[in-house]
């Protein structure tokens, strides 16, 4: 049984240049093991360029890059072997059957043929796509290709899976099904997934982190499962929630609202007020919300509702990205 | 053999992707019914099949198993599966052999019925001896043809799909020409006209000798397609590679200069060819090879890091040329002094202008300007511009400069080298010492100036 390393994947001040311009400048980061990071980033960020990174495809000029422990620059047929990777304009075997696509994939990562053949048994039932193995892979609609494409990058049982924008051109169904793939890949298999993405709204349904890049520069690294930091020595900025509070109407409820406002401003949280309710935002894990509803009956406010919801990672991507135009802003 | 063969994956999916059953019917019958057309309007029945079977060769396997030799990379970057071969456990020898005889089988299958119809034509017509030397001879001819299609591409892989066809369309054209063309009207005395050939003194039928440097040229390109494999399944190269090559090409060509009665005297003579071969091969790999900023950087970086496997695996095979050249020009030189005793009545800029030493200047003044073009901001063929720049100071200057004139001027001297031409004047011995270096020493000089506007601050960041 192979020992799990700490750190699934380790980025150490990765610089990476092209002849026109630096594409990723002094990048550092981990990722813990069966995390589902999510990679976003306007166009032209250094996305692709950060997985293929990562994958050993495109040699960086400086920096260090870890996999299961391995540097993936000093020994990349080793790292080969713990990774799979889905580029964005991935390629099939038009010619072949799915079953035979997923056959050459096995074989050619080193498995032998009994192995191969249940391989290709397990990442055709992983990504449901049994019922289509003896038909040609350019036959194959295109969500069933990008699953079969996905197959091939996971029949060898990799740590990591990098996968470069895996929804695009996919249907609304299509994309749905993928959502429950890289859930199910995460938490029955146990692989760290590394995806970058431009549909937010879908990645808040599987992602456990966020890294936002942009410009070349890893603008954020954020928890989106309310955890704090848990890898290593990096940081991890926890996730904002907003807790929503609304009083008991009792005739005078509109004037005491900013009177709860100052109450929590005073408690050293940032809160606004919103359609009757007062907005609280902050790092509320279970237990920091449980001690603010604890500190309003205390202070004999008349709660009639307290939720608490993730803030929406569009929030904290445009909030993460938007530093930099508010900057140009400023300067111009 | 076959479970080998079939064990090996790549080799396996180009044979599922690539080879066409209904074509091992169709073409022996197609073969066969030519065959029977030509026969039955020819008396000589046997140098007809001779004729034939070499033709069929040269399209069915040399030509059309070249193209699909280059499909196999071609496709594999337009499919975009190339990624994932990259990232597989493949082995680069695995991957070479795999792609070489998976990607070609359909062509192998017709060159089998080729071959056999030529070995049982030969043997009948001269002996088998000559036979099994003529197939192999052609078999490892299309093989190395196979392998420089496959290498173009892969080294011109980011140009546009339209380009690479092109350029291999190129080379088809060039090596064809000189090889298939004569072949078209063959006779088997091509391989009787040369009857003997003198190797280092040791005597070889011109056929056996032709036939086994094909073979090892075949050898050498087998090797280049596994070296380039190696590098694009991330395993690093060595120099020691190039210098093998070019030792190994040395060692055979100046084994055909060496005569059994050859004197001492004679060694400077053999050196000194040594020495314009070594550095005639700096221009190919200078040419062909990785000069962009990108990789510049890469290896200002890996200096930097002490990283010598990394540096090893750069490190540019024109600068080993270049070391080799060196070393054989000095050589040359200090064998001429002990051997050549009328060269000490020469002047010294005479002895230098005599000395292969002279190529110095020219080859750091070209590999100067060619790097030049290559670290523009946003170079567009840098290679051809620096071609078309040489071609002007080696060919049209010089032209400009003795064009109608009994006695070229002076400056005539500062363009070609001096152990190309004869000089007796003191002005064409200053000009050919004096001007080489200047020459060399501004495009240095520009070449920094280049490096430091414009990558010298991003080498540093």
């Amino acid at each position: 049984m192979p020992t799990v390393h700490p750190i699934a994947v380790k980025v150490e001040h990765l610089t990476f240049d092209y002849t026109s311009h630096r594409a990723l400048d002094d990048i550092s980061f981990e990722l813990s093991p069966g995390s589902v990071t999510a990679l976003v980033g306007p166009n032209g960020a250094g996305k692709t360029t950060l997985l293929r990174s990562i994958a050993a495809l495109d040699e960086p000029r400086r920096g260090q890059i870890f996999v299961g422990g391995v540097d993936v620059w000093r020994e990349p047929r080793h790292a080969h072997r713990m990774m799979g990777y889905l580029p964005d304009h991935f390629g099939l075997y038009q010619t072949l059957s799915a079953r035979e696509c997923l056959f050459h994939a096995a074989r050619s990562r080193g498995l032998d043929v009994n192995w191969a053949k249940q391989a290709v048994a397990w990442a055709a039932e992983r990504v449901e796509l049994v019922h289509k193995l003896d038909e040609l892979a350019g036959t194959l609609s295109r969500g069933q290709r990008q699953r079969l494409a996905l197959a091939q990058a996971i029949i060898h049982r990799p740590l990591l899976l990098l996968l470069d924008e895996p929804a695009s051109g996919l249907d609304p169904q299509a994309r749905a099904d993928l959502s429950g793939l890289m859930r199910g890949l995460a938490k029955q298999a146990g692989v760290t997934i590394l995806v970058s993405s431009h549909i937010l709204a879908e990645l808040e349904n599987y992602c456990t982190a966020m890294l936002v890049l942009d410009d070349g520069r890893l603008r954020t690294h954020q928890s989106l499962d309310g955890g704090q930091a848990t890898t290593g020595t990096a940081e991890i900025a926890p996730r904002l929630r907003q807790l929503r509070i609304r009083l008991l109407e009792d005739g005078m409820q509109t004037p005491r609202l900013p009177e709860l406002q100052d109450w929590a401003a005073s408690q050293g949280w940032r809160a606004w007020t919103n359609d009757n309710a007062i907005i609280i935002e902050g790092e509320f894990d279970d237990v920091a919300q449980s001690q603010v509803l604890r500190k309003l009956l205390d202070a004999h406010w008349p709660v009639l509702e307290f939720s608490a919801s993730a803030r929406a990672l569009q929030d904290v991507y445009l909030e993460a990205v938007g530093h930099k135009k508010t900057a140009q802003g400023e300067h111009q | 053999m076959i479970a080998m063969l079939w064990g090996n994956p790549e080799f396996r999916r180009n044979v599922l992707c690539e080879f066409s059953a209904s074509r091992l019917l169709v073409d022996p019958l197609l073969i066969g019914l030519t065959l029977a057309v030509m026969v039955s309007s020819e008396s000589d029945v046997k140098g007809i099949v001779i004729g034939i079977s070499q033709i069929g060769f040269i399209f069915l396997t040399v030509i059309w198993g070249a193209r699909q030799a280059g499909k196999a990379f071609s496709r594999e970057f337009a499919e975009g599966t190339w990624d994932g071969q990259r990232m597989s456990g493949l082995t680069p020898w695995q991957m070479t052999w795999g792609k070489l005889l998976g990607s070609t089988l359909n062509a192998w299958y017709d060159g089998a019925i080729m071959m056999a119809l030529f070995l049982i034509a030969v043997s009948i017509k001269e002996n088998l001896y000559i036979a099994v030397l003529g197939a192999l001879g052609w078999i490892g001819f299309a093989v190395a043809i196979h392998v420089i299609n496959m290498i173009q591409i892969l080294f011109n892989r980011d140009r546009l799909v339209q380009q690479r066809r092109l350029s291999s369309l190129i080379v088809f054209a060039i090596l064809l020409f000189g090889w298939g063309v004569g072949s078209f009207a063959y006779d088997t005395d091509v391989f009787t006209l040369v009857q003997k050939i003198h190797w280092w003194g040791i005597e070889f039928s011109g056929a056996f000798f032709a036939v086994a440097s094909v073979l090892a040229m075949s050898a050498w390109a087998v090797t280049a397609l596994w070296q380039a494999m190696r590098r694009e399944l991330l395993e690093r190269n060595h120099p020691g590679w190039w210098l093998a090559f070019l030792l190994f090409w040395l060692f055979w060509a100046m084994g055909l200069l060496v005569r059994p009665d050859a004197s001492s005297k004679s060694w400077p003579l053999f050196f000194l060819a040594c020495a314009l071969v070594a550095w005639g091969s700096v221009y190919p790999p200078l040419l062909i090879s990785r000069k962009d900023p990108g990789y510049w950087l890469h290896l200002f970086t890996a200096w930097q890091r002490r990283d010598r496997a990394l540096l090893l695996h750069l490190f540019p095979n024109w600068i080993t040329s270049i070391a080799l050249g060196l070393i054989l020009s000095l050589v040359a030189e200090l064998s001429a002094t002990v051997l050549q005793s009328d060269r000490s009545s020469l002047s010294f800029p005479a002895m230098l202008l005599s000395s292969p030493l002279v190529l110095i200047p020219f080859v750091i003044r070209d590999v100067a300007i060619v790097l030049w073009f290559n670290l523009a901001p946003r170079a567009k063929a840098p290679d051809g511009a620096a071609l078309v720049v040489l071609a002007v100071l080696y060919l049209l200057i010089p032209l400009l400069l003795d064009i109608g004139k009994g006695n070229p001027s002076i400056l005539y001297y500062a363009f070609i080298p001096g152990i190309f031409h004869e000089h007796s004047s003191s002005g064409a011995l200053i000009c050919g010492t004096f001007f080489p270096l200047l020459q060399a020493a501004g495009a240095l000089f520009l070449l920094r100036l280049r490096w430091q506007t414009h990558w010298a601050a991003a080498a540093r960041s």
